[in-house]
């Protein structure tokens, strides 16, 4: 398939557009031998250093220094308002940074794109919007379609067996609006799957959503840490973070604490996290910003 | 990255490489393709247009009888119907960006674009030339981007949120309008520049050279949508994906309200600035009354600016002296009404049809199965038939509303009547009964042995359920309760053998 759909992503001229592995559970480009990359293939997928966000001048992410493992589950934990949606839109340059330096295997986000999966949070999106479920799951496609390019029956049909990989097969022609909420975050993983990343960033995938979805989304992200996969998810769920993840990273403004969650999931680090200590780091901020603005 | 380079020159995976001059090669045959085939096309289809608009001489009586008699019309209605039709295209995108406003705002601002533009020309070069519609719409243009980049910056450099940052634009650049109209309106000849019609229009001036440019801008916009109609539909969908994909976000962002602007530039002489948002905004607007599919959206909503832009003006030039521009936005208003009414997809009308029959298909469910289990408790019943004040007793419903469903199974041959209020089941009534009654008892049962609700209770939760049942549910309903597949026997009732609940107790209506 590879073959006829060539050299030309919305970037064509710098020659990115990895012609897709057939759907998903087979080959990863990573882990394929004769694939190189441009960037250093040992590098993390996702190296973050030094990074500072700020809306207003308010800080919102502090020094956030990270290297992600590569082929692990990754759950980002932290009480409301710690930044973690923020940190993955600013890794991706949706947020803007006020500093720091992203690399993604090695490459910078511009470069890296076709390797990296997202899947925004649910309640970004109008699903009032008038397209079907398939439709939306071919918008996973059209940065490898590139300008100009119709979508074909091709890509459709790639668009389809992912659908059908997460048990929404049926539901393909359905007008979003139609779908109930487990559905429609079902449809945005199907989106994701039928990218073929090899890093995905998902922001709270799992929140709101019925127990067969949450089974079939952590079936899911389970297929791609086989292939070597790495998924970094905004998480909310305290309880299941040991059951679904290998890593975490719990965040409050900065990085309290990463790592394997056997070592660093401890009653200290989420006190640490969701405790009141840090609120000195907020009332720096404040103070910051009564510093920067007028009276 | 680069992982498509080496995937090129890599034959294990069984690809050919692509050698650069073929794929330049391709782009290059697409780039004729899908631009300059369309110009040539474009460039043959104005010819005929031209030719259409001036002959005088074939006019048939039907196009005499509907107004196009006049020269001068037949140039309005092709104007407002490109207008109309470039519009709608652009307008869905507008609707589903979310942007509908903004075009307001930029409609606005080009007030004193085209005003400035006057007096600066005719300062330089003297009042005949102000008048050159190319110098007024580069003002108009010029004006509308400043507003934009206005908006923006409030937006995002302030704490102002959109609504007020998009007031206070439009007001400040239309009051500077106004201001400089009456700065030019003391310049000599200033009138001939009809600078006055810009705000509401005037259809009857449009010349063949406003024509001409109408129908330049229509091709050049449809085109577009058209090319970059999957961007577009990224873009106004979920537009963090669409930049994490790597589409430049910004460029088709700003690509679209080009299109906007050029759309509202050439209306401005026809419809004028304060109405001209109508022919972007309703347009789409009603139909999506009428589709869920994005393509079938924008075809439609291309279809109904056209007409209404034709019919205005025909409407308007058997009235003479009636403002084009009005007639054109109330024609498509109308449109807009009756979608709203009778759309397929969310009218009103369709929608409150879908729930009538909902509902009778309900009670008249509700009926058989009153009868089923009449004649359960008493099996003399099925040839006697059943009395209908016994029926009343069992569900909350009026004697009319019984008689009325009675009259309807009868048609439909469920029911028959044996004259002094007794009815019974006809053999396919039965059967539909029996199914129905099953289908009830199923889910009772579902509903006490898996979900715990209290048997007093079930009655009424089945009573909601039943009716949608799919009969891919009803199978696992089977398989969960072991209930025998092939024309199964209906289970019995749960409230107790025999006797019936008095259904009217816990009944639904």
């Amino acid at each position: 398939m590879t073959t006829t759909r060539g050299n030309h992503g919305y970037q064509a001229s710098e020659g990115k557009a990895p012609g897709g592995p057939a759907p998903c559970n087979v080959s990863v480009p990573g882990n394929d031998p004769t694939a190189s990359v441009d960037g250093n293939l040992s590098a993390p997928p996702l190296s973050i250093h030094d990074m500072t966000v700020a809306y207003h001048r308010r800080p919102v992410l502090w020094d956030i220094d990270y290297d992600a493992p590569e082929g692990k589950l990754i759950a980002v934990v932290g009480p409301n308002g710690a930044g973690k949606s923020t940190l993955i839109k600013a890794c991706m340059d949706l947020v803007p940074r006020a500093s720091g330096r992203i690399r993604f295997f090695g490459l910078p986000f511009a470069r890296a794109r076709s390797m990296v999966g997202y899947v925004p949070q649910r309640e970004s999106v109008d699903w009032d919007f008038p397209v079907s479920a398939l439709d939306v799951v071919t918008m996973g496609l059209y940065g490898r379609i590139g300008w100009l390019r119709p979508v074909r029956r091709r890509d459709r049909e790639l668009a389809r067996e992912s659908l059908d990989q997460l048990g929404m097969a049926d539901y393909a022609d359905r007008q979003i609006s139609q779908l109930s909420g487990g559905q429609q975050q079902r449809v945005f993983l199907a989106r994701a799957l039928v990218q073929q990343a090899r890093l995905y960033l998902m922001d709270e995938p799992l929140s709101g959503v019925d127990a067969a979805t949450e089974q079939a989304i952590i079936e899911l992200l389970r297929r791609f840490r086989a292939t070597g996969r790495t998924v970094i998810v905004v998480h909310h769920d305290l309880p299941t973070v040991t059951e679904y993840f290998d890593h975490v990273i719990l965040l409050n403004m900065r990085i309290v604490a990463a790592g394997p969650v056997d070592d660093v999931f401890t009653p200290e680090n989420l006190q640490k996290t969701y405790g009141g200590r840090l609120t000195l780091l907020d009332e720096a901020a404040q103070a910051l910003v009564g510093e920067t603005s007028p009276p | 990255m680069n992982q498509r380079t080496a995937a090129d020159h890599s034959p294990i995976r069984g690809e050919s490489p692509r050698p650069v001059i073929g794929y330049r090669a391709a782009m290059t045959a697409r780039v004729i393709l899908l631009f300059i085939v369309p110009a040539v096309l474009l460039a043959v289809a104005a010819d005929a247009l031209v030719v259409w608009i001036n002959t005088e001489a074939a006019l048939d009586p039907l196009r005499k009888a509907i107004g196009l008699g006049r020269y001068n019309t037949r140039i309005v209605v092709m104007a407002a119907g490109l207008l109309g039709c470039a519009g709608g295209v652009v307008g869905s995108f507008l609707l589903l960006r979310k942007r509908s406003l903004v075009t307001d705002a930029l409609a606005h601002a080009m007030l004193p674009g085209v005003a400035g533009a006057f007096i600066v020309v005719s300062l330089l070069h003297g009042a005949t030339q102000a008048r050159s519609l190319g110098a007024l719409m580069t003002g108009a243009v010029i004006a509308a981007l400043l507003a934009m980049v206005a908006i923006m910056l409030i937006r995002s450099q302030t704490r102002i949120k959109e609504d007020a940052a998009l007031g206070i634009v439009l007001s400040v650049f239309y009051g500077g309008g106004v201001v400089l109209l009456g700065i030019a309106g003391r310049m000599p000849e200033a009138g001939v520049a009809g600078l006055e019609h810009l705000l509401l229009g005037r259809a009857a001036s449009l010349r063949m050279e406003d024509l001409r440019m109408v129908a330049v801008v229509s091709a050049i916009t449809i085109w577009t949508a058209a090319l970059l109609f999957k961007e577009m539909t990224l873009l106004c969908f979920d537009r963090g994906f669409a930049v994490s994909q790597g589409m430049h976000a910004t460029w088709v962002d700003a690509t679209m309200m080009m299109l906007v602007i050029a759309v509202t530039m050439v209306g401005l002489k026809a419809v004028g600035m304060i109405l001209i948002i109508a022919m972007l905004i309703i347009p789409p607007a009603a139909a999506r009354f009428w589709t869920d599919r994005l393509p079938v959206l924008v075809m439609l909503s291309a279809a109904i600016g056209t007409i209404g832009g034709i019919v205005g003006v025909l409407l308007s030039s058997h009235y003479a002296d009636l403002p084009t521009g009005a007639i054109i936005v109330l024609c498509t208003g109308g449109c807009f009404l009756i979608s709203v009414g009778f759309g397929r997809a969310r009218g009103l009308l369709p929608a409150w049809i879908r729930r009538r029959n909902l509902r009778l298909r309900i009670s008249g469910q509700n009926l058989l199965r009153a009868l089923y289990e009449q004649i359960e408790t008493n099996p003399g019943r099925a040839e006697q038939g059943v009395d209908v004040p016994q029926l009343l007793t069992m569900r909350s419903w009026s004697h009319h509303q019984l008689n009325r469903l009675i009259a309807r199974a009868q048609r439909g041959g469920l029911i028959r009547g044996h004259g002094d209020e007794r009815i019974s089941l006809t053999a396919a009534g039965r059967v539909e009964a029996a199914q129905l009654t099953r289908r009830h008892r199923l889910w009772e049962m579902f509903l006490i042995t898996h979900a715990d609700i209290a048997p007093s209770h079930v009655d009424r939760d089945a009573d909601q359920i039943e009716h949608i049942l799919g009969a891919e549910m009803v199978e696992k309903l089977e398989s969960l309760l072991d209930a025998q597949p092939a024309r199964p026997p209906v289970p019995r009732s749960p409230h107790g053998p025999g006797i019936l609940e008095p259904d009217s107790e816990g009944g639904a209506p």
